[in-house]
């Protein structure tokens, strides 16, 4: 008979993280996990029915941070400028804060797995994510365009400086850190060819 | 969630197929000792995980072994 020991379920989840992110959904099984913890399998059993139920509370768990740290400061009143920067600011925050988790997250997302995450904040978080671009839109602010249009310009420029960061090169082997300073800048450009004011040449 | 006072029990176990898993919910099913229990079929053990009102890991392996089924304690 066993109970629970916190320390451990913490050490069961953030090396679960890790195998997740280094191995994949593929190659991930209980028993690698245990024996990465340096536990017995009874005991990972303990804290999950099985792998399902353990993707499924992790995807939850770090999908329901992930967006609560999206909507820290973010209104969708903002003016679209201003909501965009604290998007950026508040996605390489959380990035650069937890960058397992925020690959992780990437990861189950992208899986089978990724109707686990927490139903009432998914619905929060788009809500609140079309509310933004749909106000954007009526004040003349933004182009309408296609979803996927729209999450490739604002996001992809983000996500590939910090993936660039995360492996410490970008182009070429060449030698990279990620700054405010190029975030900034590149954001600019960004949001400069969302504006329906540029117009084509 | 379950009270304080479950307790969680886990096995090795060859119950592979989905005939056998039936067989093994027969079993289980509707005891008042037993508050759920799975078979995690994915994994090489096929460990029966019992979360336990007041049942015991050896009258978990006793009933499960004379089902004709193999049953050990996992540590």
């Amino acid at each position: 008979m066993r109970g629970r020991d916190l320390n451990k379920e913490r050490l069961v989840r953030d090396t679960a993280i890790q195998m997740l992110v280094e191995q994949g959904l593929q190659g991930f099984s209980m028993n690698k996990l245990a024996g990465a913890c340096n536990i017995s399998v009874a005991t990972l059993y303990i804290y999950y029915k099985d792998k399902d139920d353990l993707i499924r509370k992790l995807g939850a768990d770090i999908g329901g941070r992930h967006m609560d740290a999206l909507l820290s400061g973010f209104s969708p009143e903002m003016r679209f400028r201003e909501g965009i920067r604290k998007q950026w600011e508040n996605r390489s925050q959380f990035y650069l804060k937890y960058p397992l988790e925020a690959m992780c997250a990437e990861i189950i997302r992208h899986s089978p797995y990724g109707e686990c995450m927490d139903k009432k904040k998914l619905r929060t978080f788009k809500d609140a994510m079309s509310a933004f671009v749909q106000n954007a839109i009526d004040r003349g602010e933004l182009k309408p365009m296609p979803v996927e249009a729209f999450w490739s310009i604002v996001y992809g420029p983000l996500y590939t400086l910090l993936r660039f960061h995360s492996e410490g090169s970008s182009l070429a082997r060449r030698k990279f850190v990620f700054t405010k300073e190029l975030m900034l800048q590149t954001l600019e450009i960004v949001l400069d060819g969302l504006s329906p004011s540029t117009g084509k040449k | 969630m379950y009270s304080d006072d479950s307790k969680i029990l886990v096995f090795k176990t060859n119950i592979k197929t989905f005939r056998s898993k039936s067989r093994v919910q027969q079993l289980l099913e509707g005891r008042d000792d037993v508050l759920a229990f799975n078979v995690d079929q994915q994994d090489a053990d096929c460990v029966l995980r019992v979360v336990a009102a007041t049942i015991t890991a050896k009258e978990v392996i006793a009933l499960v072994r004379d089902a004709g089924f193999q049953c050990a304690e996992l540590d």
